[in-house]
Protein backbone atom coordinates (compact mmCIF):
# COMPACT_ATOMS: atom_id res chain seq x y z
CA UNK A 1 0.00 0.00 0.00
CA UNK A 2 3.23 2.35 -0.28
CA UNK A 3 2.75 2.77 3.61
CA UNK A 4 5.79 1.62 6.08
CA UNK A 5 4.97 -0.69 8.83
CA UNK A 6 3.11 0.67 12.28
CA UNK A 7 4.32 -2.25 14.35
CA UNK A 8 0.82 -3.70 14.27
CA UNK A 9 1.79 -7.14 13.81
CA UNK A 10 1.45 -9.66 16.93
CA UNK A 11 0.73 -13.71 17.26
CA UNK A 12 -0.59 -15.64 20.15
CA UNK A 13 2.99 -18.05 20.02
CA UNK A 14 6.01 -18.45 18.24
CA UNK A 15 4.77 -20.78 15.86
CA UNK A 16 1.67 -19.13 14.73
CA UNK A 17 1.24 -16.65 11.95
CA UNK A 18 1.75 -12.70 13.56
CA UNK A 19 -1.56 -10.38 12.05
CA UNK A 20 -1.97 -7.04 11.75
CA UNK A 21 -4.21 -5.94 14.51
CA UNK A 22 -5.09 -3.66 16.92
CA UNK A 23 -3.75 -3.08 20.46
CA UNK A 24 -4.60 -0.54 22.90
CA UNK A 25 -7.39 0.98 20.85
CA UNK A 26 -9.02 3.79 22.43
CA UNK A 27 -11.16 7.15 21.03
CA UNK A 28 -9.19 10.42 22.11
CA UNK A 29 -10.79 12.61 24.54
CA UNK A 30 -12.76 16.03 24.19
CA UNK A 31 -12.81 18.81 26.19
CA UNK A 32 -16.63 18.21 28.12
CA UNK A 33 -17.73 16.72 31.01
CA UNK A 34 -20.22 13.30 30.82
CA UNK A 35 -23.00 15.81 32.91
CA UNK A 36 -22.38 18.60 29.94
CA UNK A 37 -23.03 16.00 27.26
CA UNK A 38 -26.13 15.24 29.12
CA UNK A 39 -27.52 18.38 29.65
CA UNK A 40 -26.97 19.67 26.38
CA UNK A 41 -29.96 17.21 25.34
CA UNK A 42 -33.78 18.06 25.66
CA UNK A 43 -35.02 14.49 24.51
CA UNK A 44 -31.95 11.78 24.28
CA UNK A 45 -31.63 8.53 25.73
CA UNK A 46 -28.09 7.45 27.73
CA UNK A 47 -26.67 4.81 27.31
CA UNK A 48 -24.37 3.08 30.30
CA UNK A 49 -23.89 -0.17 28.31
CA UNK A 50 -25.30 -2.35 25.39
CA UNK A 51 -25.14 -6.27 24.14
CA UNK A 52 -26.47 -7.79 20.93
CA UNK A 53 -23.68 -6.47 19.43
CA UNK A 54 -23.19 -7.13 15.65
CA UNK A 55 -21.84 -6.29 11.95
CA UNK A 56 -21.52 -7.18 8.78
CA UNK A 57 -18.53 -7.98 7.31
CA UNK A 58 -17.93 -4.75 5.26
CA UNK A 59 -18.28 -3.08 8.70
CA UNK A 60 -21.20 -1.19 7.63
CA UNK A 61 -24.61 -2.46 9.10
CA UNK A 62 -23.87 -1.94 12.90
CA UNK A 63 -26.21 -2.76 15.83
CA UNK A 64 -26.20 -2.63 19.27
CA UNK A 65 -29.43 -2.85 21.36
CA UNK A 66 -28.64 -0.66 25.42
CA UNK A 67 -28.58 -2.50 28.97
CA UNK A 68 -28.13 0.07 31.23
CA UNK A 69 -29.91 2.68 30.00
CA UNK A 70 -31.80 6.06 30.15
CA UNK A 71 -34.31 8.38 29.24
CA UNK A 72 -32.83 11.52 29.25
CA UNK A 73 -35.20 14.81 29.43
CA UNK A 74 -34.23 18.26 29.54
CA UNK A 75 -31.01 18.16 30.21
CA UNK A 76 -31.58 15.43 32.94
CA UNK A 77 -31.26 11.68 33.60
CA UNK A 78 -35.02 10.03 33.88
CA UNK A 79 -36.61 6.84 34.21
CA UNK A 80 -34.86 3.53 33.10
CA UNK A 81 -35.66 2.60 29.04
CA UNK A 82 -35.77 -0.77 28.17
CA UNK A 83 -33.86 -2.28 24.84
CA UNK A 84 -33.23 0.64 23.16
CA UNK A 85 -32.13 -0.26 19.38
CA UNK A 86 -29.23 1.02 17.59
CA UNK A 87 -29.45 -0.33 14.14
CA UNK A 88 -27.06 2.07 12.43
CA UNK A 89 -24.53 2.20 9.58
CA UNK A 90 -21.27 3.07 10.58
CA UNK A 91 -20.84 6.29 9.02
CA UNK A 92 -24.06 7.53 10.63
CA UNK A 93 -22.75 6.61 14.02
CA UNK A 94 -19.72 8.48 13.52
CA UNK A 95 -21.03 11.19 11.17
CA UNK A 96 -23.77 11.76 14.37
CA UNK A 97 -20.74 12.39 17.01
CA UNK A 98 -21.81 16.37 18.34
CA UNK A 99 -19.92 16.26 21.44
CA UNK A 100 -16.89 14.39 23.39
CA UNK A 101 -16.09 14.20 26.87
CA UNK A 102 -12.90 14.32 28.45
CA UNK A 103 -12.78 11.18 31.10
CA UNK A 104 -11.12 8.07 29.20
CA UNK A 105 -12.59 5.02 30.44
CA UNK A 106 -10.29 2.10 29.25
CA UNK A 107 -11.30 -1.69 29.50
CA UNK A 108 -9.32 -5.01 28.95
CA UNK A 109 -11.06 -7.23 26.24
CA UNK A 110 -9.83 -9.53 23.64
CA UNK A 111 -9.40 -9.63 19.73
CA UNK A 112 -9.99 -12.75 17.95
CA UNK A 113 -8.41 -13.09 14.75
CA UNK A 114 -7.17 -15.82 12.48
CA UNK A 115 -7.61 -19.41 11.81
CA UNK A 116 -6.91 -21.41 13.65
CA UNK A 117 -7.89 -18.85 16.52
CA UNK A 118 -6.19 -16.49 17.83
CA UNK A 119 -7.60 -14.54 20.86
CA UNK A 120 -5.13 -12.28 21.96
CA UNK A 121 -5.08 -9.36 25.03
CA UNK A 122 -5.87 -5.92 23.95
CA UNK A 123 -7.25 -2.85 25.96
CA UNK A 124 -9.99 -0.60 24.71
CA UNK A 125 -12.59 1.71 26.02
CA UNK A 126 -12.54 5.76 25.52
CA UNK A 127 -14.85 9.13 26.32
CA UNK A 128 -18.47 9.02 26.16
CA UNK A 129 -19.83 10.30 23.19
CA UNK A 130 -22.80 12.27 22.14
CA UNK A 131 -24.93 11.37 18.72
CA UNK A 132 -27.53 14.20 17.58
CA UNK A 133 -30.51 13.51 15.95
CA UNK A 134 -30.50 9.57 15.13
CA UNK A 135 -33.31 7.18 15.33
CA UNK A 136 -33.39 4.29 17.61
CA UNK A 137 -35.74 1.56 16.74
CA UNK A 138 -36.45 -1.73 19.10
CA UNK A 139 -36.28 -4.47 16.84
CA UNK B 1 11.96 -32.46 28.35
CA UNK B 2 8.93 -34.72 28.02
CA UNK B 3 9.94 -37.95 30.50
CA UNK B 4 6.66 -39.25 30.10
CA UNK B 5 4.33 -40.49 27.28
CA UNK B 6 1.55 -38.82 26.25
CA UNK B 7 -0.59 -42.67 26.97
CA UNK B 8 1.37 -42.62 30.43
CA UNK B 9 1.04 -39.20 31.52
CA UNK B 10 -2.71 -39.52 33.00
CA UNK B 11 -2.15 -42.79 34.93
CA UNK B 12 0.54 -40.96 36.60
CA UNK B 13 -0.95 -38.00 37.27
CA UNK B 14 -4.48 -39.44 38.48
CA UNK B 15 -2.45 -41.60 41.28
CA UNK B 16 -0.13 -38.91 42.22
CA UNK B 17 -2.56 -36.59 42.61
CA UNK B 18 -4.33 -39.43 45.26
CA UNK B 19 -1.37 -39.37 47.12
CA UNK B 20 -2.47 -35.64 47.56
CA UNK B 21 -5.36 -36.83 49.23
CA UNK B 22 -7.81 -35.63 46.13
CA UNK B 23 -11.17 -37.57 46.11
CA UNK B 24 -11.94 -37.33 42.40
CA UNK B 25 -8.95 -36.64 39.36
CA UNK B 26 -9.83 -36.81 35.91
CA UNK B 27 -6.59 -36.18 33.67
CA UNK B 28 -7.24 -36.32 29.83
CA UNK B 29 -4.24 -35.68 27.43
CA UNK B 30 -4.76 -34.91 23.85
CA UNK B 31 -2.36 -34.76 20.91
CA UNK B 32 -3.53 -32.97 17.99
CA UNK B 33 -1.74 -33.04 14.94
CA UNK B 34 -3.11 -30.61 12.32
CA UNK B 35 -2.38 -28.95 8.92
CA UNK B 36 -3.35 -26.15 7.43
CA UNK B 37 -3.82 -24.52 3.56
CA UNK B 38 -4.34 -21.22 3.61
CA UNK B 39 -5.34 -19.39 -0.09
CA UNK B 40 -6.30 -16.29 -1.04
CA UNK B 41 -7.28 -14.56 -4.14
CA UNK B 42 -6.27 -17.95 -6.06
CA UNK B 43 -3.15 -18.17 -4.52
CA UNK B 44 -1.90 -20.77 -1.70
CA UNK B 45 -0.34 -18.72 0.70
CA UNK B 46 0.16 -20.55 3.90
CA UNK B 47 1.10 -24.33 4.42
CA UNK B 48 1.44 -24.75 8.40
CA UNK B 49 1.83 -27.75 10.41
CA UNK B 50 0.97 -27.76 13.88
CA UNK B 51 1.48 -30.00 17.04
CA UNK B 52 0.08 -29.16 20.45
CA UNK B 53 0.21 -31.77 23.43
CA UNK B 54 -1.64 -30.87 26.43
CA UNK B 55 -3.37 -32.32 29.97
CA UNK B 56 -6.44 -31.05 31.45
CA UNK B 57 -6.18 -32.06 34.97
CA UNK B 58 -10.35 -32.09 36.85
CA UNK B 59 -9.41 -32.22 40.67
CA UNK B 60 -12.20 -32.28 43.97
CA UNK B 61 -11.33 -32.13 47.29
CA UNK B 62 -13.65 -31.58 49.81
CA UNK B 63 -16.44 -30.30 46.93
CA UNK B 64 -13.55 -27.47 45.78
CA UNK B 65 -13.01 -28.05 42.43
CA UNK B 66 -10.18 -27.19 40.74
CA UNK B 67 -9.23 -27.51 36.66
CA UNK B 68 -6.18 -26.80 35.09
CA UNK B 69 -3.77 -27.78 31.82
CA UNK B 70 -0.01 -28.44 31.19
CA UNK B 71 1.89 -28.29 28.29
CA UNK B 72 4.93 -30.28 29.66
CA UNK B 73 4.83 -34.31 29.76
CA UNK B 74 7.24 -34.50 32.96
CA UNK B 75 6.99 -36.08 36.55
CA UNK B 76 8.60 -32.44 37.58
CA UNK B 77 5.99 -30.44 35.96
CA UNK B 78 3.04 -33.00 37.06
CA UNK B 79 4.11 -32.09 41.14
CA UNK B 80 5.02 -28.99 40.48
CA UNK B 81 1.18 -28.67 39.17
CA UNK B 82 -0.59 -31.07 41.99
CA UNK B 83 1.71 -28.86 44.99
CA UNK B 84 0.35 -25.34 43.18
CA UNK B 85 -2.95 -26.91 43.05
CA UNK B 86 -3.44 -28.22 46.87
CA UNK B 87 -1.80 -24.63 47.86
CA UNK B 88 -4.12 -22.88 46.19
CA UNK B 89 -7.66 -25.44 46.53
CA UNK B 90 -7.70 -24.38 50.91
CA UNK B 91 -8.35 -20.79 49.35
CA UNK B 92 -11.47 -21.74 47.34
CA UNK B 93 -14.89 -22.13 48.48
CA UNK B 94 -16.56 -25.57 48.27
CA UNK B 95 -19.11 -26.31 45.26
CA UNK B 96 -22.49 -27.57 46.91
CA UNK B 97 -24.23 -29.36 44.36
CA UNK B 98 -21.39 -31.07 43.33
CA UNK B 99 -21.80 -34.64 43.00
CA UNK B 100 -18.89 -36.79 41.82
CA UNK B 101 -17.36 -38.74 38.40
CA UNK B 102 -18.87 -41.54 36.71
CA UNK B 103 -17.49 -44.99 37.95
CA UNK B 104 -18.30 -48.01 35.83
CA UNK B 105 -16.28 -50.64 34.03
CA UNK B 106 -17.67 -48.99 30.27
CA UNK B 107 -16.82 -51.00 27.13
CA UNK B 108 -16.59 -49.00 24.77
CA UNK B 109 -18.04 -49.72 21.35
CA UNK B 110 -15.73 -48.51 18.01
CA UNK B 111 -18.01 -45.92 16.15
CA UNK B 112 -17.56 -46.59 12.30
CA UNK B 113 -15.48 -43.79 9.99
CA UNK B 114 -13.80 -41.35 12.75
CA UNK B 115 -10.55 -42.01 11.47
CA UNK B 116 -8.98 -42.33 8.13
CA UNK B 117 -5.27 -42.56 7.85
CA UNK B 118 -5.77 -40.99 4.27
CA UNK B 119 -5.97 -37.70 6.58
CA UNK B 120 -3.56 -38.71 9.17
CA UNK B 121 -0.76 -38.99 5.53
CA UNK B 122 -2.37 -36.68 3.56
CA UNK B 123 0.45 -34.23 3.58
CA UNK B 124 1.24 -32.40 -0.11
CA UNK B 125 -1.74 -34.02 -1.34
CA UNK B 126 -3.48 -31.25 0.32
CA UNK B 127 -2.07 -28.98 -2.28
CA UNK B 128 -3.78 -30.48 -4.70
CA UNK B 129 -7.44 -30.45 -2.92
CA UNK B 130 -6.84 -26.83 -2.31
CA UNK B 131 -5.64 -26.13 -6.57
CA UNK B 132 -8.63 -28.72 -6.87
CA UNK B 133 -11.19 -26.11 -5.30
CA UNK B 134 -10.05 -22.91 -6.38
CA UNK B 135 -9.98 -24.14 -10.07
CA UNK B 136 -13.60 -25.09 -9.64
CA UNK B 137 -14.78 -22.05 -7.92
CA UNK B 138 -13.10 -20.16 -11.05
CA UNK B 139 -14.47 -22.27 -13.73
CA UNK B 140 -18.13 -21.81 -12.02
CA UNK B 141 -17.80 -18.35 -12.07
CA UNK B 142 -15.77 -17.00 -9.63
CA UNK B 143 -13.30 -13.97 -9.99
CA UNK B 144 -11.47 -14.57 -6.78
CA UNK B 145 -12.03 -17.31 -4.36
CA UNK B 146 -10.00 -17.31 -0.14
CA UNK B 147 -10.39 -19.85 2.11
CA UNK B 148 -8.37 -22.67 4.52
CA UNK B 149 -8.45 -26.60 4.27
CA UNK B 150 -7.62 -27.84 8.06
CA UNK B 151 -6.83 -31.66 8.47
CA UNK B 152 -5.20 -33.48 11.40
CA UNK B 153 -5.24 -36.41 13.92
CA UNK B 154 -6.60 -36.04 17.57
CA UNK B 155 -5.45 -38.88 19.96
CA UNK B 156 -7.05 -39.25 22.98
CA UNK B 157 -6.02 -40.27 26.50
CA UNK B 158 -7.76 -40.38 29.52
CA UNK B 159 -7.43 -41.71 33.29
CA UNK B 160 -9.84 -41.50 36.02
CA UNK B 161 -9.78 -42.06 40.20
CA UNK B 162 -12.66 -44.20 39.97
CA UNK B 163 -10.94 -46.22 37.57
CA UNK B 164 -11.45 -45.38 33.84
CA UNK B 165 -8.83 -45.81 31.43
CA UNK B 166 -9.41 -44.95 27.72
CA UNK B 167 -8.53 -44.09 24.51
CA UNK B 168 -9.47 -43.00 21.33
CA UNK B 169 -8.22 -41.63 17.87
CA UNK B 170 -9.89 -39.15 15.29
CA UNK B 171 -9.20 -37.69 12.36
CA UNK B 172 -10.93 -34.64 10.47
CA UNK B 173 -10.95 -32.36 7.16
CA UNK B 174 -12.47 -29.12 6.52
CA UNK B 175 -12.23 -27.72 3.17
CA UNK B 176 -13.61 -23.75 3.89
CA UNK B 177 -14.01 -21.80 0.22
CA UNK B 178 -15.28 -18.24 -0.29
CA UNK B 179 -15.70 -17.02 -3.74
CA UNK B 180 -16.41 -13.24 -4.78
CA UNK B 181 -17.89 -11.76 -7.66
CA UNK B 182 -18.03 -8.37 -7.04
CA UNK B 183 -17.36 -5.89 -4.24
CA UNK B 184 -20.74 -7.05 -2.93
CA UNK B 185 -21.40 -10.57 -3.90
CA UNK B 186 -20.00 -13.37 -2.65
CA UNK B 187 -20.53 -17.87 -2.11
CA UNK B 188 -19.71 -19.57 0.71
CA UNK B 189 -19.30 -23.19 1.16
CA UNK B 190 -18.02 -25.85 2.94
CA UNK B 191 -17.07 -29.08 2.61
CA UNK B 192 -15.84 -31.42 5.81
CA UNK B 193 -15.75 -34.68 7.45
CA UNK B 194 -14.10 -37.81 8.89
CA UNK B 195 -12.77 -39.44 5.89
CA UNK B 196 -10.39 -37.80 3.27
CA UNK B 197 -13.97 -39.28 0.66
CA UNK B 198 -15.93 -36.84 2.89
CA UNK B 199 -14.37 -33.78 1.63
CA UNK B 200 -15.32 -32.55 -1.72
CA UNK B 201 -13.27 -29.75 -2.61
CA UNK B 202 -14.59 -29.80 -6.46
CA UNK B 203 -18.43 -29.60 -5.16
CA UNK B 204 -17.54 -26.83 -2.60
CA UNK B 205 -15.27 -24.34 -4.98
CA UNK B 206 -17.97 -25.24 -7.56
CA UNK B 207 -21.11 -24.33 -5.36
CA UNK B 208 -19.11 -21.26 -3.52
CA UNK B 209 -18.36 -20.07 -7.02
CA UNK B 210 -22.29 -20.46 -8.85
CA UNK B 211 -23.92 -19.05 -5.57
CA UNK B 212 -21.48 -15.68 -5.80
CA UNK B 213 -22.13 -15.54 -9.52
CA UNK B 214 -25.84 -15.61 -8.35
CA UNK B 215 -25.34 -12.98 -5.92
CA UNK B 216 -24.07 -10.23 -8.44
CA UNK B 217 -25.59 -6.66 -8.35
CA UNK B 218 -27.56 -6.97 -4.99
CA UNK B 219 -30.93 -4.66 -4.72
CA UNK B 220 -31.70 -3.48 -1.45
CA UNK B 221 -34.85 -4.34 0.21
CA UNK B 222 -37.40 -3.02 2.89
CA UNK B 223 -37.19 -4.05 6.34
CA UNK B 224 -40.56 -6.40 7.20
CA UNK B 225 -41.93 -9.71 7.89
CA UNK B 226 -40.86 -12.32 5.83
CA UNK B 227 -40.52 -15.95 5.13
CA UNK B 228 -36.80 -17.13 5.60
CA UNK B 229 -35.13 -20.46 3.82
CA UNK B 230 -31.82 -20.82 5.56
CA UNK B 231 -29.22 -23.18 3.65
CA UNK B 232 -27.37 -25.60 6.27
CA UNK B 233 -24.28 -22.85 6.28
CA UNK B 234 -26.80 -20.23 8.02
CA UNK B 235 -27.45 -22.61 10.38
CA UNK B 236 -24.62 -24.11 11.82
CA UNK B 237 -24.50 -20.31 13.49
CA UNK B 238 -28.11 -20.91 14.67
CA UNK B 239 -28.58 -23.91 15.77
CA UNK B 240 -25.19 -24.22 17.29
CA UNK B 241 -26.43 -21.69 19.90
CA UNK B 242 -29.76 -23.97 20.38
CA UNK B 243 -27.59 -27.01 20.98
CA UNK B 244 -25.11 -24.80 23.37
CA UNK B 245 -28.66 -23.85 25.26
CA UNK B 246 -29.43 -27.40 25.77
CA UNK B 247 -26.42 -28.01 28.15
CA UNK B 248 -27.46 -27.27 31.79
CA UNK B 249 -24.49 -25.22 32.50
CA UNK B 250 -26.14 -22.87 30.05
CA UNK B 251 -29.57 -23.19 31.54
CA UNK B 252 -27.94 -22.48 35.10
CA UNK B 253 -25.84 -19.93 34.66
CA UNK B 254 -28.26 -18.06 32.47
CA UNK B 255 -27.62 -18.22 29.38
CA UNK B 256 -30.27 -20.47 28.03
CA UNK B 257 -33.51 -19.43 26.34
CA UNK B 258 -34.77 -23.36 27.52
CA UNK B 259 -34.82 -22.53 30.83
CA UNK B 260 -38.00 -23.79 32.83
CA UNK B 261 -39.32 -25.46 29.81
CA UNK B 262 -38.03 -29.22 29.80
CA UNK B 263 -40.72 -31.44 28.71
CA UNK B 264 -42.45 -28.18 27.27
CA UNK B 265 -43.08 -27.40 23.30
CA UNK B 266 -40.20 -25.25 22.61
CA UNK B 267 -40.56 -25.68 18.50
CA UNK B 268 -42.50 -26.44 15.25
CA UNK B 269 -43.81 -30.28 16.00
CA UNK B 270 -41.84 -30.72 12.32
CA UNK B 271 -38.21 -29.81 14.35
CA UNK B 272 -36.25 -32.64 15.91
CA UNK B 273 -32.86 -32.64 16.95
CA UNK B 274 -30.57 -35.03 18.47
CA UNK B 275 -27.05 -34.27 20.46
CA UNK B 276 -24.80 -37.45 19.02
CA UNK B 277 -21.45 -38.57 20.26
CA UNK B 278 -21.98 -41.72 18.13
CA UNK B 279 -22.66 -40.80 14.73
CA UNK B 280 -20.31 -42.10 11.97
CA UNK B 281 -18.33 -39.45 9.77
CA UNK B 282 -19.20 -36.11 11.39
CA UNK B 283 -16.98 -34.35 13.29
CA UNK B 284 -17.32 -34.19 16.98
CA UNK B 285 -17.92 -38.21 17.29
CA UNK B 286 -16.07 -39.82 19.93
CA UNK B 287 -15.70 -42.72 21.80
CA UNK B 288 -16.41 -41.60 25.37
CA UNK B 289 -16.58 -38.12 26.98
CA UNK B 290 -14.50 -36.09 29.41
CA UNK B 291 -15.19 -39.10 32.53
CA UNK B 292 -15.44 -41.68 30.89
CA UNK B 293 -18.71 -42.04 29.73
CA UNK B 294 -19.26 -43.84 26.40
CA UNK B 295 -20.80 -41.74 24.20
CA UNK B 296 -24.83 -41.86 23.59
CA UNK B 297 -27.40 -40.64 20.90
CA UNK B 298 -29.66 -38.24 22.73
CA UNK B 299 -33.18 -36.87 21.30
CA UNK B 300 -33.11 -33.58 22.63
CA UNK B 301 -35.91 -31.90 21.27
CA UNK B 302 -38.73 -34.40 19.48
CA UNK B 303 -41.17 -32.83 17.06
CA UNK B 304 -40.71 -30.08 19.00
CA UNK B 305 -40.68 -31.39 22.89
CA UNK B 306 -37.52 -30.20 24.58
CA UNK B 307 -36.54 -34.03 25.87
CA UNK B 308 -33.39 -33.44 27.85
CA UNK B 309 -30.69 -31.17 29.04
CA UNK B 310 -27.45 -32.25 28.28
CA UNK B 311 -25.61 -33.55 31.22
CA UNK B 312 -22.48 -35.15 32.61
CA UNK B 313 -22.62 -37.57 35.74
CA UNK B 314 -22.30 -34.59 38.77
CA UNK B 315 -25.39 -32.52 37.19
CA UNK B 316 -27.55 -35.26 36.43
CA UNK B 317 -26.85 -36.81 39.64
CA UNK B 318 -28.37 -33.08 40.89
CA UNK B 319 -31.05 -33.41 38.78
CA UNK B 320 -31.80 -36.92 39.46
CA UNK B 321 -31.22 -38.28 36.29
CA UNK B 322 -29.53 -39.93 34.14
CA UNK B 323 -25.62 -38.46 32.33
CA UNK B 324 -26.35 -37.73 28.76
CA UNK B 325 -22.83 -38.56 28.10
CA UNK B 326 -21.97 -35.17 27.43
CA UNK B 327 -19.28 -33.90 29.99
CA UNK B 328 -17.38 -31.13 29.76
CA UNK B 329 -16.77 -31.69 33.62
CA UNK B 330 -17.33 -28.31 34.33
CA UNK B 331 -19.75 -27.31 31.32
CA UNK B 332 -21.76 -30.51 29.50
CA UNK B 333 -21.11 -29.73 25.78
CA UNK B 334 -22.81 -30.58 22.93
CA UNK B 335 -21.02 -32.91 20.33
CA UNK B 336 -22.73 -33.25 16.58
CA UNK B 337 -26.49 -31.56 16.79
CA UNK B 338 -28.21 -33.47 14.58
CA UNK B 339 -31.60 -32.16 12.76
CA UNK B 340 -34.29 -34.54 11.44
CA UNK B 341 -34.78 -34.23 7.52
CA UNK B 342 -37.95 -33.61 6.44
CA UNK B 343 -39.43 -34.66 2.96
CA UNK B 344 -39.10 -31.22 1.26
CA UNK B 345 -37.22 -30.93 -1.49
CA UNK B 346 -34.78 -27.86 -1.83
CA UNK B 347 -36.87 -26.52 -5.31
CA UNK B 348 -40.78 -27.38 -3.62
CA UNK B 349 -38.95 -25.06 -0.26
CA UNK B 350 -38.56 -22.03 -2.62
CA UNK B 351 -42.34 -22.63 -4.19
CA UNK B 352 -43.54 -22.56 -1.09
CA UNK B 353 -42.70 -18.50 -0.15
CA UNK B 354 -44.82 -16.06 -1.35
CA UNK B 355 -42.28 -13.39 -0.14
CA UNK B 356 -39.48 -14.26 1.41
CA UNK B 357 -35.89 -14.56 1.38
CA UNK B 358 -32.89 -17.03 0.83
CA UNK B 359 -30.24 -16.96 3.31
CA UNK B 360 -27.05 -19.16 2.36
CA UNK B 361 -24.89 -17.77 5.85
CA UNK B 362 -25.10 -16.01 8.49
CA UNK B 363 -22.29 -14.53 11.21
CA UNK B 364 -22.10 -12.35 14.32
CA UNK B 365 -25.33 -14.25 15.91
CA UNK B 366 -25.96 -12.18 18.94
CA UNK B 367 -28.36 -12.60 21.89
CA UNK B 368 -29.88 -9.25 23.53
CA UNK B 369 -31.43 -11.64 26.28
CA UNK B 370 -30.10 -15.03 26.28
CA UNK B 371 -32.73 -16.26 28.32
CA UNK B 372 -35.72 -14.58 26.45
CA UNK B 373 -33.89 -15.54 23.81
CA UNK B 374 -33.95 -12.33 21.46
CA UNK B 375 -31.33 -12.03 19.23
CA UNK B 376 -30.02 -10.83 16.04
CA UNK B 377 -27.82 -12.53 12.98
CA UNK B 378 -26.78 -10.79 9.90
CA UNK B 379 -26.93 -12.88 6.69
CA UNK B 380 -23.24 -12.65 4.90
CA UNK B 381 -22.71 -13.37 1.12
CA UNK B 382 -25.99 -14.35 -1.20
CA UNK B 383 -29.00 -13.21 -0.12
CA UNK B 384 -31.49 -13.99 -2.56
CA UNK B 385 -35.52 -12.16 -2.46
CA UNK B 386 -38.18 -14.85 -3.42
CA UNK B 387 -40.95 -13.96 -5.21
CA UNK B 388 -44.25 -16.09 -5.58
CA UNK B 389 -42.33 -19.03 -5.45
CA UNK B 390 -38.96 -17.84 -7.36
CA UNK B 391 -36.11 -16.56 -6.38
CA UNK B 392 -35.99 -13.38 -7.79
CA UNK B 393 -32.78 -11.22 -7.39
CA UNK B 394 -29.96 -11.21 -4.91
CA UNK B 395 -30.65 -8.25 -2.21
CA UNK B 396 -28.08 -6.90 0.72
CA UNK B 397 -27.91 -4.66 3.86
CA UNK B 398 -30.47 -6.68 5.86
CA UNK B 399 -30.02 -8.36 9.07
CA UNK B 400 -32.68 -10.64 10.92
CA UNK B 401 -33.88 -10.11 14.00
CA UNK B 402 -35.78 -12.39 16.04
CA UNK B 403 -36.24 -14.39 19.24
CA UNK B 404 -35.27 -17.89 18.68
CA UNK B 405 -37.96 -19.84 20.23
CA UNK B 406 -40.05 -17.86 18.21
CA UNK B 407 -38.05 -18.46 14.98
CA UNK B 408 -38.26 -22.84 16.28
CA UNK B 409 -42.28 -22.35 16.31
CA UNK B 410 -41.82 -20.74 12.99
CA UNK B 411 -40.24 -23.35 11.18
CA UNK B 412 -43.17 -24.41 8.54
CA UNK B 413 -40.65 -26.87 6.30
CA UNK B 414 -37.73 -29.35 6.78
CA UNK B 415 -35.57 -30.14 3.67
CA UNK B 416 -34.89 -34.03 2.79
CA UNK B 417 -31.17 -33.18 2.21
CA UNK B 418 -28.80 -32.90 5.01
CA UNK B 419 -25.34 -31.53 4.91
CA UNK B 420 -22.89 -30.88 7.88
CA UNK B 421 -21.58 -27.41 8.92
CA UNK B 422 -20.18 -25.90 11.51
CA UNK B 423 -19.94 -22.25 12.59
CA UNK B 424 -16.17 -20.83 12.71
CA UNK B 425 -17.21 -17.35 14.41
CA UNK B 426 -19.57 -18.92 17.35
CA UNK B 427 -20.56 -16.56 20.06
CA UNK B 428 -22.44 -18.01 23.64
CA UNK B 429 -24.29 -20.09 23.52
CA UNK B 430 -22.93 -21.78 21.01
CA UNK B 431 -19.60 -23.93 21.52
CA UNK B 432 -18.84 -23.81 17.67
CA UNK B 433 -20.04 -27.94 17.87
CA UNK B 434 -20.95 -29.28 14.10
CA UNK B 435 -24.10 -28.92 13.25
CA UNK B 436 -25.70 -31.51 10.19
CA UNK B 437 -28.85 -29.70 8.91
CA UNK B 438 -31.72 -29.82 6.19
CA UNK B 439 -32.42 -26.61 4.62
CA UNK B 440 -35.04 -25.10 6.76
CA UNK B 441 -38.37 -22.54 6.10
CA UNK B 442 -39.75 -20.48 8.75
CA UNK B 443 -42.24 -18.30 8.49
CA UNK B 444 -42.69 -14.63 9.17
CA UNK B 445 -39.65 -14.10 10.84
CA UNK B 446 -38.83 -10.03 11.73
CA UNK B 447 -36.11 -8.58 8.85
CA UNK B 448 -34.58 -5.21 10.11
CA UNK B 449 -32.41 -2.91 8.77
CA UNK B 450 -29.78 -0.04 9.19
CA UNK B 451 -32.00 3.19 10.17
CA UNK B 452 -30.91 6.58 8.71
Amino acid sequence: MGLESNGSSRSVDFDYEPIPRMSNTFMLPGKQTEHELIEGIRKGVYIKSFQEWNIDDKRFNFKAVGNDSYLIKNGKIAEPVKEPSLELTTPTIYGSIDAVAKHVRLMAGTCGKGEPEQDIPVTMGGPAIRLRRIRLGRS
Amino acid sequence: MADLRIQELPTYAVKKAKKYGADDVIVHSILDKTGQVKFVNNEIVTIKNFENISADIFLVKDKKIVATNIKKFTTSEIDKTLSRIFKFIKYIPPTEDYNGIAKDHFHYKKIPNVYDRQIETLGSHSIDLVENAINSALRNGARRCTGVLDFGVTHVYLSTSTGVHAQDQETDACLSIRSFTSKDASGHKISCGTRLIDVKPAFAGAESGRIAQMAINPKKTGAGKYDVIFDPLALGDLLGGVAGATSIYSVESGMSFFKDKLKQKVASSKFSMRDSGRSPGDLASASFDEEGVPTKDTKVIEDGILKTYLHNTSTARKYKTKTTANAGLISPTPWNTIIKPGDAKYQNLIKRVQKGLLVTNTWYTTFQNYVKGDFSTIPRDAVFLIKNGRIAYPVKDIRISENILNLLESISAVGKKAEQVYSWAAEPPNVGNPVISPPILCKNLNITKSLK
